[in-house]
């Protein structure tokens, strides 16, 4: 078991290979004690950390029954088949549910899993962010992003006409 | 004698201590002190502000009213902006009268915090120095007793303002919605992530996006940042190439929001007229210079481009067919792109040969090596098409045959895949690793059935 110990003082104690799933606790432990503390993580976005680190443990642990999309073979004398695993359907529609919450909370858990360097959870919270500003207007991308507007308005107009395609709907 | 005199010095240390204590809490927290001043002054600020607002929103009401009660030509439109204003002025007067409360709560705090430290000073000095100690009590009653005034005259005013200036408009409801937006959406993320979620959005999208701010349209411009985007949308916001094999090459952009620029149309055009088409994948195009010994990489989305060195072609004449295959190679470092380019030579001068050897072109070293091992595709009339590397082996799809080749780059060993039993002579077949985001890349064969016109995709 291993102690993982938020900004806020308290204290987790999870298995070893959930808390493997994070990259740099991996590397700590190689060469430390088994009480980590993670100062700039809050307790309540670990808690949020853990429950994913714990899931998807306990899928990568199970070996996945042979692919199945070789059955959509178009060619069923094809002597090229299928050895690598898919990702799981179930472990999928898991994240899907996983990441359903607000901005700020998927920012946390983001800046977190960065920090963590747990690869899998930063792309799929970056990756459901970025569905969620497609095709949005500029103006409503500055507002949720703070991101201060410097152009003055002939720039952005010259911009604009510049790459005139991509402002029209087809 | 000794020990009774150091006790004296001692105890006149610790009452002199006290003393200073005291004068230092006096000036701190008293009257007097530039600190409270401030307060005070602000105090009289707000007092004077509000005043004179609810004045004016009384005027303002009594004019409402007067309006309202003549019923003559109340025009519709001053009537609502009057209304306006009226909100507007109770507003200021509602924000001046909470700053009020906040400002007194304060000062109710640091003069009880005085009452009570001249309490314990008075009690526990009480034998030493009778008088101060009095004075202290006496004077820590008095502020509290002052202080519980004000707080009932603060607790007061705010049911004043909450009870009876809101009670006709929701602004309280309007500011608190307001706040709560503000504070849930905005957020600072480090530059890093953010560009990690621009890269995950399409091309068309990106070039909107470098009207956000100057960094953003850095951003946008930056190759590794382009290339980072081209590698996440692959397959799907590519440029799929039906017919290259006649060089009419016709553009399907696979993703309707990756899109292409109408003028990219007319560039390519121009293009064809020194350059010859070879390979395309993840949404850039390999054409080969007719005049020099080079290849060129274009990006059709921000026309961008780069020029790469040619396979060599020692002792034979350049052959124009799309013998080329890109393989991007995954690593860690997503901005440090690593690929191979895989380009089958024919062995002997005349196209009608069946002999090709490999030559490999690595990002790493810059340079072409060529492979000596021949590699038999068994026809001399085959009519190379589209190459594709994926895991190990390459495979060519032919304008002449609707089979498919695979070729395992370690054995050379030449294996052909019979095509899906729906393709009818003439189709097109192509051969293309299909990548979306979360899944494995798998290979597929693109068919494009002429008399229908439609584009089949086939698994393996």
């Amino acid at each position: 078991m291993i102690k993982l110990v938020s900004g806020d003082g308290a204290e987790f104690e999870v298995e070893e290979e959930v808390a493997f799933q994070s990259k740099i606790i991996k590397d700590i432990v190689a060469d430390a004690d088994d009480v980590i503390p993670l100062p700039t993580v809050s307790s309540k976005v670990l808690i949020q950390v853990i429950e994913y680190c714990r899931k998807h443990a306990a899928v990568n642990s199970f070996p996945l029954s042979p692919s199945s999309s070789a059955a959509a073979a178009a060619s069923s004398s094809s002597s090229i088949s299928y050895s690598k695993p898919v990702s799981d359907p179930a472990l999928r529609a898991w994240d899907n549910e996983f990441v359903k919450l607000n901005n700020s909370s998927l920012f946390d858990i983001v800046i977190a899993a960065n920090y963590l360097d747990i690869e899998e959870l930063v792309d799929l919270v970056l990756e459901t962010v970025a569905d969620r500003i497609k095709g949005k207007q500029a103006q409503e991308i500055r507002r949720q992003f703070n991101i201060e507007n410097d152009f003055t308005p002939e720039e952005e107009e010259a911009l604009r006409r510049e790459n005139s395609w991509a402002f029209q709907n087809n | 004698m000794d020990a009774l005199r150091r006790q004296a010095s001692k105890l006149r240390e610790q009452v002199s201590k006290q003393q200073q204590a005291v004068i230092k809490q006096f000036s701190t927290s008293g009257y007097g002190s530039s600190d409270v001043m401030v307060i005070d002054e602000i105090e009289l600020q707000r007092h004077q502000q509000l005043e004179k607002l609810y004045k004016s929103t009384r005027e303002t009401r009594r004019k409402l009213n007067i309006h309202k009660s003549s019923h003559v030509n109340l025009d519709l439109i001053s009537f609502l902006f009057v209304c306006l204003f009226v909100q507007d002025f109770q507003k200021d007067t509602v924000k001046a009268a909470e700053a009020y409360v906040t400002i007194g709560h304060r000062h109710i705090e640091i003069g009880l915090k005085l009452s009570e430290d001249c309490y314990r000073y008075g009690g526990e000095n009480h034998a030493t120095d009778a008088i101060l100690a009095k004075a202290a009590a006496l004077y820590g009653g008095a502020i509290r007793n002052v202080e519980k005034e004000l707080e009932d005259f603060s607790s007061f005013l705010t049911s004043q303002v909450r009870g009876d200036l809101l009670m006709d408009t929701d602004i309280v409801a309007l500011e608190k919605e307001e706040r709560e937006e503000d504070a849930c959406d905005q957020y600072f993320l480090p530059y890093d992530l953010l560009l990690e979620i621009f890269s995950y959005l399409p091309a068309k999208m990106i070039l909107q996006l470098q009207l956000l701010s100057r960094p953003f349209r850095r951003l946008a411009a930056d190759c590794r940042f382009r290339l980072l985007q081209s590698q996440r949308h692959l397959a799907a916001s590519g440029v799929f190439i039906v017919a290259p094999s006649d060089q009419q090459l016709d553009f399907f952009p696979l993703d309707n929001a990756a899109g292409l620029p109408p003028s990219f149309y007319a560039h390519l055009n121009v293009l064809r007229t020194v350059a010859f088409f070879l390979a395309s994948s993840r949404g850039l195009l390999f054409f080969r210079y007719y005049s020099y010994a080079n290849l060129l990489v274009l990006n059709p989305t921000c026309r961008e481009r780069r020029m790469l060195p040619a396979p060599p072609e020692k002792g034979c004449p350049l052959s124009w067919y799309n013998g080329l295959a890109v393989n991007f190679l995954d690593n860690d470092d997503h901005l440090k792109c690593k690929y191979q380019l895989v380009y089958l030579k024919p062995m002997r001068s005349s196209v009608s040969s069946s002999l090709y050897q490999l030559c490999l072109y690595d990002s790493a070293d810059g340079d072409w090596i060529v492979d000596d091992r021949q590699i038999d595709l068994g026809s001399p009339y085959l009519n190379l098409k589209n190459l594709v590397v994926f895991e190990g082996s390459l495979f060519v799809s032919f304008s002449s045959s609707s089979r498919v080749a695979a070729i395992d780059t370690s054995t050379r060993h030449v294996n052909f895949l019979p095509p899906p039993d729906s393709v009818s002579q003439g189709d097109e077949i192509n051969v293309a690793v299909w990548e979306e985001a979360g899944n494995r890349p798998w290979l597929c064969l693109v068919h494009y059935d002429r008399r229908s016109c439609k584009f089949t995709l086939w698994r393996w």
